[in-house]
C-alpha cells in the first residue's frame, strides 16, 4: 500500500492512528507481536494489516508531480 | 416472559452483553441495527481547493470519509439522512451538514498531514484520534479542501456505521461423562483455549473459554465429551469505531427497532376490522 489504510480491510476497526507508534517501535528493534499487544490490536485481521504494510509514500513522495 | 440482560464486560471501545431468555432473532436484530441502522457522522463530500500531493483527490476523499468523527452530540444536533435527501445541491441547508476544512503546505521538509490538522466548524464533531495520517506532502506541495460531514447509516456506506464489529455468539455447554473418561489428558493438550484441566476428582471444565471448535470431541477415544450450547443464552459483542460509545450504539439500536415495530403496528392498525387487540 502507498499509505497506511485508515481502517482494517476486514473488520473496519481504526488502525491508522496506531501506525506511527508501531512503525517507530518496530524499526527500533522491538518485537512486532509485543507492540501489537501493547497497542491492543487483538484480532488477526488488524494485525496482518499493520504487519504487512509497507509505507511506500515516503519513497514516491519526492518524485510526484512538479509543483 | 422472564429474561435477564447483563453487561459482562466493558472495555474502552467495546461492550459484551449476556442475554438470558431473549430470543436469538431479537438479539440478532439488535446486532444488525447496530451495524446498519444506527446513524453517525462522517465526511460525505469534499471540495478540493488545491491538491498537489502524490495521492489523487479520490483517494484522499475516500480516506477522509473513513475517519471516524465523534457523533455523541451530533445525533441530536443534525438532521437524519432521510430528511436531508434534497440538500445535496442546496447551499445553506440548515442542520444537515457541518463544514470541515484543511489547508496545509509543506515548507522545507516532508510533512505528514494528520487528522489533527482538520479544522471543524462544530467543536462537537472532530476526529476520534488526532494521529490518523491523511497524506504525506513533499516540500512545496499543498493540500487544501472544504469537506461536508453529515449523518448517515451503515446501510448506505460502512463509514457511517458506528460499530466496527457486532456479533452474537452461543454459550458453550461442555459436559464430561465421568463414567467414560479415563483421564488420558488428550483433551487438555488439544484444546486451544485451555478449557480443560486435570483435577483430583476428574477433568475440570471452564465453559466460558470454549469456542466450540470440537477438537476435544475428535481427539477423545472414549466419546466422553459432550459439546453443545445453551438454549436462549446469547452473548452480544459490540465494538465501537469511536464515533459513539458502545452502550449508546446498543441503546440507539434498540430505539430504532422499537420505532420500526411501532410504525408497523400503526400501518397494520389502519387495516381496521381485520386486526383486533389494542
Amino acid at each position: 500500500m502507498v499509505i497506511v489504510p485508515i481502517r482494517c480491510f476486514t473488520c473496519g476497526a481504526l488502525i491508522a492512528d496506531k501506525w506511527d507508534e508501531f512503525a517507530r517501535r518496530v524499526s527500533s528493534g522491538e518485537e512486532p507481536e509485543k507492540v501489537l499487544d501493547d497497542l491492543r490490536i487483538t484480532r488477526y485481521c488488524c494485525r496482518r494489516t499493520l504487519i504487512s504494510h509497507v509505507d511506500l509514500i515516503n519513497e514516491i513522495v519526492m518524485y510526484s508531480r512538479k509543483v | 416472559m422472564s429474561f435477564n440482560v447483563s453487561v459482562v464486560e466493558r472495555g474502552d471501545n467495546y461492550i459484551k452483553i449476556l442475554f438470558d431468555g431473549v430470543p436469538l432473532q431479537l438479539v440478532n436484530a439488535i446486532r444488525r441495527a447496530a451495524l446498519t441502522e444506527v446513524p453517525s457522522i462522517a465526511i460525505a463530500d469534499v471540495l478540493f481547493i488545491d491538491n498537489t500531493s502524490a495521492l489523487y483527490d479520490e483517494i484522499i476523499a475516500h480516506r477522509l470519509g473513513l475517519i471516524p468523527l465523534t457523533s455523541d452530540e451530533a445525533l441530536s444536533k443534525y438532521r437524519l439522512p432521510e430528511e436531508c435527501v434534497e440538500c445535496g445541491e442546496v447551499e445553506g441547508c440548515e442542520g444537515c451538514y457541518t463544514i470541515i476544512t484543511l489547508d496545509v503546505t509543506a515548507k522545507e521538509e516532508v510533512t505528514t498531514v494528520y487528522s489533527g490538522d482538520l479544522i471543524s466548524q462544530d467543536p462537537d464533531v472532530r476526529p476520534v484520534s488526532p494521529k490518523i495520517p491523511i497524506v504525506v506532502l513533499a516540500p512545496g506541495q499543498r493540500l487544501a479542501f472544504e469537506a461536508r460531514a453529515r449523518l448517515g447509516r451503515g446501510k448506505e456506506h460502512i463509514k457511517w456505521s458506528p460499530a466496527t464489529v457486532a456479533n452474537v455468539t452461543y454459550l458453550a455447554k461442555v459436559g464430561v461423562d465421568r463414567s467414560r473418561c479415563v483421564l488420558c489428558g488428550k483433551c487438555v493438550d488439544v484444546c486451544p483455549r485451555k478449557v480443560f484441566s486435570v483435577a483430583s476428582n476428574g477433568i475440570e471444565v471452564d465453559e466460558s473459554k470454549c469456542i466450540l471448535c470440537k477438537q476435544c470431541v475428535k481427539v477423545c477415544d472414549y466419546e466422553a465429551i459432550n459439546l453443545g450450547w445453551y438454549d436462549d443464552k446469547y452473548m452480544l459483542y459490540i465494538e465501537s469505531s469511536g464515533a459513539l460509545a458502545p452502550e449508546r450504539i446498543f441503546l440507539e439500536a434498540l430505539k430504532i427497532i422499537a420505532n420500526k415495530l411501532r410504525n408497523l403496528y400503526e400501518e397494520v392498525s389502519k387495516l381496521g376490522g381485520y386486526v383486533g387487540g389494542s
